[in-house]
């Protein structure tokens, strides 16, 4: 039974509609979509994308009317910088890649990654735990639900738990290390305190708790939120403390700087120093950080999934190696395939943050 | 003022605070027997045969875990309960003085703070206004502490109403059991010194804290003087101005905050995990509600949330960490042994892990832009991005019993485990002087042990390898640019010497710092790795813990790992500060 969009009409929508239901492709992709379309109609996209990247008129006709060579910006060196690395770019295109697939995955999947091919698929290379073969590239689980579709699909929790839990974590970081870093006194010692707490948490036994705490207790009204969006709060909400005291000693170093002095004499709010003066200043440490922090965070969903904290829901690759552990035997590649797609991953990002860490700042080179 | 006044004070109260949770702080003792009426009548002392109810008092809350088994007239066992407990505000007004232990170890802590220059502007005014309200706060609470806890002993002693409830049928478990439960505290006699030893710690410590202090004065040099020149005093001396001695105590006072801190909040989720007495009577068929209530009170679950975890934390400093749900065995008889397969797996992974990673490190650092160099880097990187357990994984797949059959891969020992070391068995045998048997039954519990360990110590080996390299490398290649390495080339040091002399000292205090960091993140991620080779150490009892919502096993467990890891920090510190002089503290 195939639905059709309630709105009638041959309109584009429409047909989009239809298209999205007949493969069952989620909202999120249409939200990705429009986000894309505006940034690059409406907020100048393409044209900072030619900024960064393109370089080619470096010869500017000035006011006077003399030809100059334009002077690169500070994010086109960056760039120059990082496409001299091979391994960065190599880095780069694995990260788009992995991206890409987490995007339109519902399009390229063979199979659906939740429903189970029925029994008679035995005879055509399907079933529960059936080998790979050419219908079903991974195999099929324990469930009989196709590997490669579960594979594929797991991408999504994986990128987007990795990169919120990471975004969360820098924000907390920073706002609460500029803080610290900028106004001195009570504030530093309250803030700095509770980063002392936090760095000397035993991370993973108290993550294990806060998940558990929030999935299976008491407060029902907890239980309602989604377990992605649950590991992405637990993981931002324990991984800020490092960054909050680089940011702030960075801070503290750049604040008695001359030129915020003189912004200061200016009559620059401290709101303006901070955010225009001085963290613009250490943004390559916060991205690369950021950057390590995807790669941490994918590692910490995969190893609280694989403990059995996730949700029979929701498709991870840590769950898929926990539940395969039992057939570790007859079908090593359930286990394996989803566990080096981690590996894939997390190597991809932390390839991207060491190239980052070299192209941002030749300083900060090994 | 001498800053060493103040900070012996300090210290002072703080042992006398700490020693005093040793001795029984302020309980009542109940001498009369409760007086329980029977259906409907008022009470008659001479009717109760047996009182069965252990009376379990903690810090002033008067709770009757048991229930009273009353042998009435037709000759039945009826059980009872205490209809009055004590009131709430009790409870309230007991709590507090831990809530003010709290406050005046965080108190001192933020003293210490600001005395060292973070909050500059403080008159003597403050000082005064701030020490006399605290004190004001502190005889206030001490004098409502004693007068709540006379109201109680009253109360109790008054009147105290039954309530009879049917004849149990089906006792899954049984109340009257003498068997200790989750808080197994009883305390008896009035005030006791303890309660004194407090009370003065904490007014040394307030006293201490709030002492003008100069701080430009070098420290204890001036009271040494005053004093003289005897030789205990000058060993006093010379410790106490060791800098790594203030250093050390100002680390253990901060630890103390922090440790009550996680447990507060490990406490609070615990609790709000879900309700571990209907998934231990989940399946009992014949359990009455009776049942659910008596099993209930047994684990203590009755009580408020502040309530249990004072008695939980109380417990816990006394050295007693309750009684596991599932099993009812004590958990301080269990948690030596899971420390000890924790560490032991790794602190060999560890040492491995040095040993290789170092020369590795050095030798990347030295032939940097080489094959060497790249090999290094790669495999770090690849050390950084597998995660544990699938490596953990592949290591099952090709050396245990699915294929080549080399090593185990799951448990600590086989089955059944052979006699340990230290065992009767063994040490029977060395006194009879049958060496032979023994050094047989001994080397067969080594090589067992060391088959075990052999899979999840390679590969904790790799994640800590990837680290470690990748930081001596840096490091090494960071000194070697340093000026006294082109100093000591210039005056034509061999290439050795340079290298092991000068360049790797330096760059052993950085090492050591992260190190140690990545330890404590190591004993963090035992549970992935004791899961997976199925560990009996920490990790693995806690993760287990969590899915039998055994409370007091995971906020034992739990508590371990913290002490664990705060301590493997501070010792790292105190290394690193020991290494370089060139630290301020």
């Amino acid at each position: 039974m195939t639905k059709t969009a309630k709105r009638g009409g041959i309109g584009f929508s429409s047909k989009l509609d239809n298209y999205m239901i007949k493969h069952r492709l989620p909202k999120s992709m249409i939200w990705a979509g429009i986000i894309a379309v505006i940034w690059i109609l409406f907020l100048n996209g393409l044209r900072s994308i030619r900024r960064i990247f393109g370089g080619k008129d470096t010869i500017i006709i000035a006011k006077d009317g003399t030809l100059r060579e334009r002077s690169p910006s500070q994010w086109s060196l960056v760039w120059r910088r990082y496409k001299k690395n091979k391994i960065a770019m190599l880095s780069a295109i694995l990260v788009l890649i992995i991206t890409v697939i987490a995007v339109i995955y519902p399009i390229i999947m063979p199979f659906s990654p939740i429903g189970t091919t029925p029994l008679f698929d035995a005879w055509n290379g399907g079933g529960s735990i059936s080998n790979p073969n050419l219908k079903y590239p991974g195999g099929t689980d324990i469930l009989g639900r196709d590997e490669l579709s579960r594979l594929l699909a797991g991408s999504e929790v994986s990128l987007t738990v990795g990169i919120f839990s990471s975004i969360l974590s820098v924000l907390f970081g920073v706002v609460l290390g500029a803080l610290a870093g900028y106004y001195r006194g009570w504030t530093e010692e309250v803030i700095m305190r509770i980063t002392d707490m936090f760095l000397a948490l035993p991370f993973l036994v108290i993550a294990i708790l806060a998940v558990s705490f929030i999935r299976r207790g008491r407060l029902v009204f907890l239980r309602q939120i989604p377990q992605s969006i649950v590991i992405i709060i637990v993981l931002g909400v324990f991984g800020w403390a490092g960054l909050a005291r680089l940011v702030s000693a960075n801070t503290k170093q750049i604040y008695n700087l001359d030129y915020v002095n003189a912004a200061r004499v200016l009559g620059a709010s401290n709101r303006r120093i901070i955010m225009i003066h001085i963290l613009p200043n250490i943004l390559a440490p916060i991205i690369v950080i950021g950057t390590l922090a995807i790669a941490g965070g994918i590692l910490s969903e995969a190893g609280l999934t694989f403990l059995g904290l996730g949700s029979p829901t929701t498709i991870s690759w840590g769950q898929m190696v926990n539940e395969s552990q039992t057939v570790l035997k007859t079908n090593p590649e359930l286990a394996l395939l989803p566990g080096f797609a981690i590996f894939f991953v997390v190597l991809a990002f932390n390839l991207l943050g060491d190239a980052l860490r070299d192209a941002l700042d030749p300083r900060l080179r090994e | 003022m001498d800053k060493s006044i103040a900070m012996s004070l300090k210290i002072i109260g703080f042992i006398l605070i700490f020693t005093s949770a040793f001795v029984p702080l302020y309980t009542i003792s109940f001498e009369s027997i409760p007086a329980i009426a029977p259906e409907g009548s008022f009470a008659d002392p001479n009717l109760l045969a047996e009182n069965n109810g252990t009376l379990v008092r903690v810090l002033g809350f008067k709770i009757d875990y048991k229930l009273l088994s009353y042998n009435t007239a037709f000759n039945r066992t009826d059980a009872q309960f205490l209809s009055t407990e004590v009131p709430s505000s009790v409870i309230i007004l007991s709590a507090a003085l831990w809530f003010i232990l709290i406050f005046a170890v965080l108190a001192t802590i933020l003293g210490q703070v600001f005395q060292s220059g973070g909050l500059k502007s403080r008159g003597t005014v403050a000082d005064i206004a701030a020490a006399i309200l605290l004190l004001c706060g502190l005889i206030a609470a001490i004098l409502a502490m004693n007068r709540s806890m006379y109201i109680a002993a009253e109360r109790y002693s008054a009147d105290v109403f039954g309530q009879t409830a049917n004849t149990i049928t089906a006792i899954t478990f049984n109340p009257n059991d003498q068997t200790p439960s989750y808080f197994n505290v009883e305390l008896t006699g009035n005030i006791t010194p303890g309660f004194y030893i407090f009370i003065i710690g904490i007014l040394l410590m307030v006293t201490g804290i709030f002492l003008p202090v100069n701080w430009q004065q070098p420290m204890g040099s001036k009271m040494a003087r005053q004093m003289g020149d005897t030789k205990v005093i000058t060993w006093i001396k010379t410790v106490a101005s060791l800098r790594l001695t203030t250093y050390v105590i100002r680390r253990l006072l901060t630890l103390i905050p922090l440790f009550i801190a996680i447990c507060v909040m490990t406490f609070v989720m615990v609790s709000g995990m879900g309700d571990p007495v209907a998934l231990l009577l989940l399946g009992k068929q014949r359990a009455t509600e009776q049942d659910r209530i008596n099993l209930t009170r047994k684990l203590g679950l009755d009580q408020p949330i502040y309530v249990q975890f004072i008695m939980w934390f109380y417990n816990l400093i006394r050295g007693n960490m309750g009684n596991s749900f599932t099993s009812g065995a004590s958990i301080n008889g269990m948690i030596g042994g899971l420390v000890w397969e924790t560490l032991k797996l790794q602190l060999a992974a560890f040492a491995l892990a040095l040993c290789v990673s170092i020369p590795l490190g050095v030798i990347a650092a030295k032939n940097q832009n080489t094959w060497i160099d790249s090999t290094a880097s790669a495999l770090a990187l690849l050390g950084q991005s597998m995660p544990i357990f699938v490596f953990g994984l592949v290591l099952i797949y090709i050396f245990s019993g699915y294929g080549l059959g080399w090593f185990p891969a799951a448990k600590a020992h086989r089955i059944p485990a052979p006699a340990g070391i230290f065992s009767d068995t063994n040490w029977t045998l060395f006194r009879s002087g049958d060496f032979s048997s023994w050094w047989a039954n001994i080397s067969l519990r080594i090589s067992d042990s060391l088959l075990h360990m052999a899979l999840p110590t390679i590969t904790l080996l790799f994640a800590f390898l990837a680290l470690y390299t990748r930081l001596v490398r840096s490091t090494m290649l960071e000194v070697l640019q340093q000026d006294y390495i082109l100093s000591a080339r210039a005056n034509g040091l061999s290439e050795r010497v340079i290298t092991w002399k000068h360049a790797f000292r330096n760059t052993l205090i950085p090492v050591v710092t992260f190190v140690g960091l990545f330890l404590a993140t190591a004993l963090a991620g035992a549970p992935i790795t004791e899961t997976l080779f199925t560990w009996p150490g920490l990790g693995f009892k806690y993760v287990q813990a969590i899915g039998f919502l055994d409370f007091p096993m995971i906020l034992g467990t739990t508590a371990i790992l913290t002490i664990l890891i705060l301590f493997g920090n501070l010792i790292t510190d105190i290394i690193y500060v020991g290494l370089d002089p060139r630290i301020e503290l």
